[in-house]
């Protein structure tokens, strides 16, 4: 019995300095995997494997580089739907946000809304590729903002200047068809966006009064159709996904009780990003007023 | 008056057969008590009366094949007390009585004055009147017996199979069973009770079955056929029959 | 019988009163507040387009519609449990109503509803008939009330991870987040366009119940008993099957599997009936309407950023009472 005794306590003794060390192994690893090598290095003047990880981005960089810098952008930059510059990406590499495929590319410059902080690039600490952090863009001016910011990046300040221009121009030149009327923006199960949204700075600039706006409402809520109808707003602008009835969300927009309101048709990709696209967005939904107006007389 | 006649009937359940050559015809007008061992297939003869289990080879009544009837045409004609006491739902006695009256409902009517009256009638005879408005489920083991007795009397056919009426009744209570299935009898309807006891069936009954394993071992009035020789035969127990009195009185003295 | 018959017409006419009253107060009530003069002046006919939309177009058609899909719960609800001589017999816990959800989110979510209207409900009533089916042929012999009821709940419980991995699956990205609506079910913005859908299923298999009132009342005596009485067991048995999946499987085509209707129902309107299977039948299909619309009212009042959904609703409305009920009766009939 003692030589049992014996034999167990000379394991635990052996056993002790490794189970002391593992700890400190553990420790010393996770510190090594969040230090990383340091800050994001500085970008070059002309960048030539631009990669973006952000839809918004997408735009940007397929407005304001060539289409040689490109090296990388979104899976849904080529989808019309979604992607105003959708046939400007027809043809360049489309990646799914893995840090594998932007390891492979080694970019020169990463575009993001922000990139720092990003899921994938957090997976990557030890390289350190420039990264731009392009601003939301919700009203003209900050539209202005990021495009001058992209178009430096890129090595293109002067296309950056000519496009702010260009869209200033259009910009003065839209009509105001709105005339004061109330519009609400009605997107699927009822939510409904207000002020400080980029919809509701094309409202503004077309002249039309948010509904979210008149019933003092937050940047976005949910509004029953019985609310909806005794608002009685003068448009319905609704994305033109919903036209097709595929979820609950979306038959909603088509209840009856909505049909004696005017409608005005988005498509996603005019009003999730605030870039270069605006324009056209408030010039569709201006020439969409004036025909329901025209109609109607 | 109604016949009932069974030409060869066998029943297979599964894969064992459970009734074999049965051939029998019963008369109305009298009380028949089908006795025997257990599982010898007292009650699976009684439901292949009724048509409740698929049966082979021919059953009739009144001249007309069983198989071909419909079952509410069936349901008129023969009443069926089920054995065990099952009764899902506290329904008051009057209400249940009632159900015996369904067979002769035509399909989307209620209950009319001649089925009220044939109720009152059936809870007469089976002594229940005064329970009429107390839940069934609560009865004690004998009123419950008289009330499901007086549910299949309301049916009022001509023939009327009771399996195992006296279970789970005192001999006071068993006697009123019997005194009425008798009367039924005497009254002109065809009765058949598969019985347990005996001395209940010897006293009562004015025609005994006896199956053994599936066959008929016996047929015939209880004296000549309660005998030792076919107790010990069917049985395996000694037992002393005494035919002296009114009825013969079976003693078990042991097995044998 | 006599003594039974002017406690019936007192039953019915109160059940009637209530579900009138409730219809009434669902009409009156919305997210949006109409005084009743002005509600009464649309539905004259003379009143502001807005009252009328609101009248007719939104609470009108939600207001009929929780009327037949209460009615249709109660009344499965109560001939599943005389059917099936079990306390806690009701189509969602049986899995009927998931199942027939799992069928109307296969036809909407995967493009078969666009190929035709009638895809829907054919397919929801379908699979509650497969789940009727399946449930019948593990539990049906089983003289245990318990086993049924674990078949339905696993039923229920496979018929609801179909229903998630469907919505995960779907090809539409926005419909995994309506997963609770299909679970719990909803009669938000309905028209009449669902109430054309629903309303024949409806109709067709609370009829197939309501005539089978005799057979489940010949059922008290067992099945050997029933037969006896001239029951033809096979064709009670389908009835069931069918009027429970056709009703049910059109009721939750546009509501939503919605769930303690048909299992409290019939314990409510029973005390004050004659206990027999079949005289429950028509009381529960009028409880059912009007206790589903209450529960709408309510999902519409209570005060949330999403509305709640009805099977919440109904849960916390049925089960108190159910209980106190059970306390109060002592024994579960």
């Amino acid at each position: 019995m003692a030589a049992c005794g014996s034999i167990s306590d000379g394991r635990s003794v052996n056993r002790r300095p490794l189970l002391l060390a593992l700890p400190l192994l553990c420790g010393a690893g996770a510190l090594w995997a969040a230090t990383g090598a340091g800050g994001p290095a500085t970008a070059p003047a002309n960048p030539q494997r631009i990669v973006s990880i952000n839809l918004c981005a997408d735009q940007l960089v397929l407005a304001l580089a060539d289409r040689r810098q490109i090296a990388g952008l979104t899976i849904n930059a080529a989808d019309p739907a979604m992607s105003a510059e959708a046939a400007r990406a027809r043809g360049l590499p489309l990646l799914r946000n893995s840090a594998e495929q932007i390891l492979a590319i080694d970019p020169d410059l990463v575009v993001g809304m922000p990139a720092t902080g990003s899921a994938a690039l957090a997976a990557l600490p030890h390289e350190n590729y420039p990264l731009l952090d392009v601003a939301i863009a919700n009203e003209p001016a900050q539209i202005y903002a990021t495009i001058r910011q992209t178009a430096a990046a890129v090595g293109h300040p002067a296309r950056g200047e000519a496009l702010v221009a260009q869209m200033e121009r259009d910009l003065a030149a839209l009509p105001r068809p709105g005339r004061g009327r109330v519009a609400a923006y009605y997107q699927r199960r009822g939510y409904m966006t207000g002020a400080g949204t980029l919809v509701d700075a094309m409202m503004t600039r077309l002249g039309l009064v948010n509904l979210a706006t008149k019933l003092g409402k937050p940047p976005l809520s949910q509004v029953s159709l019985e609310e909806m109808v005794a608002a009685q707003p003068d448009f319905l602008i609704v994305e033109r996904a919903t036209d097709r009835i595929d979820d609950q969300g979306s038959e909603m927009l088509h209840h009856p009780a909505l049909a004696g309101i005017p409608r005005i048709g988005v498509t996603q990709a005019s009003t999730v990003c605030g870039g270069p696209a605006y324009v056209e967005a408030a010039r569709s939904i201006a020439a969409q007023i004036a025909r329901i107006d025209g109609a109607q007389r | 008056m109604v016949t009932l006649r069974l030409s060869d009937v066998e029943v297979t359940l599964g894969r064992r057969s459970v009734l074999r050559g049965i051939d029998a015809q019963f008369e109305a007008g009298a009380l028949i008590g089908i006795v025997g061992p257990n599982g010898a297939g007292k009650s699976t003869l009684a439901r292949a009366m009724l048509a409740l289990l698929p049966a082979r080879g021919c059953i009739e009544i009144d001249g007309a094949d069983l198989a071909t009837m419909t079952r509410r045409d069936l349901a008129r004609r023969i009443a069926y007390l089920p054995q065990g006491q099952s009764l899902h739902w506290p329904l008051t006695v009057e209400r249940l009585v009632e159900l015996g009256r369904l067979p002769h409902l035509a399909p989307m009517s209620r209950v009319g004055a001649a089925d009220r009256e044939a109720v009152e009638r059936a809870m007469a005879r089976a002594d229940v009147l005064d329970l009429r408005h107390r839940d069934a489920t609560e009865l004690s083991g004998g009123e419950r017996a008289r009330a499901l007795l007086a549910r299949a009397l309301a049916v009022e056919a001509p023939a009327l199979i009771a399996d195992e009426p006296l279970a789970s009744l005192d001999p006071g209570h068993q006697i009123d069973v019997m005194e009425l299935l008798r009367a039924e009898a005497a009254a002109g309807a065809l009765v058949i009770a598969v019985l347990h006891d005996l001395t209940m069936a010897a006293r009562y009954c004015d025609r005994l079955l006896i199956v053994d394993e599936g066959r008929i071992a016996a047929d015939g009035p209880p004296a000549a056929v309660l005998t030792p020789a076919l107790l010990r035969a069917v049985y395996g127990v000694e037992a002393s029959v005494e035919t002296g009195g009114a009825w013969p009185t079976v003693t078990i003295l042991g097995r044998g | 019988m006599t003594r039974a018959a002017p406690r019936r017409w007192v039953l019915l006419a109160a059940l009637g009163a209530l579900m009138l009253a409730a219809a009434i107060a669902s009409l009156r009530f919305g997210p949006v507040d109409l005084s009743a003069g002005r509600l009464f002046a649309a539905a004259l006919g003379n009143g502001d387009h807005v009252a009328h939309v609101i009248l007719f177009e939104l609470r009108l058609p939600r207001t009929l519609l929780a009327l037949a899909v209460g009615a249709m719960l109660g009344l499965a609800g109560a001939a599943l449990q005389g059917y099936l001589r079990n306390p806690l017999a009701e189509p969602s816990v049986l899995g009927a109503s998931n199942a027939a959800a799992l069928g109307a989110v296969a036809a909407l979510y995967f493009g078969l509803a666009a190929l035709h209207p009638l895809m829907l409900p054919l397919l929801s009533i379908g699979s509650a008939i497969v789940a009727l089916t399946l449930l019948f042929l593990l539990a049906g012999r089983s003289e245990s009330p318990l086993t049924l009821i674990l078949a339905g709940i696993a039923i229920a419980t496979l018929a609801g991870a179909g229903i998630s991995l469907a919505l995960n699956l779907a090809p539409n990205p926005f419909a995994a987040m309506e997963i609770m609506t299909w679970l719990l079910g909803s009669l938000e913005n309905r028209s009449f366009a669902h109430l054309w859908i629903a309303l024949p299923c409806i109709a067709v298999g609370g009829g197939l119940l309501l005539s089978g009132g005799r057979d489940l009342d010949a059922l008290t005596l067992g099945e050997d008993g029933a037969q006896a009485l001239g029951v033809d067991l096979r064709r009670t048995r389908l009835r069931l099957l069918l009027g429970t999946a056709i009703g049910v499987g059109g009721a939750v085509a546009v509501s939503g599997a919605i769930g303690f209707v048909g299992l409290i129902v019939p314990h409510l309107v029973r005390p004050f009936t004659d206990r027999s299977p079949s005289a429950i039948l028509l009381p529960s299909a009028i409880g059912g309407a009007a206790l589903l619309t209450l529960a709408d009212i309510g999902v519409r009042i209570i005060a949330s950023t999403n509305e709640l959904k009805l099977g919440v609703v109904t849960a916390f409305l049925g089960v108190p009472v159910f209980l106190i009920h059970l306390m109060r009766e002592r024994r579960l009939w």
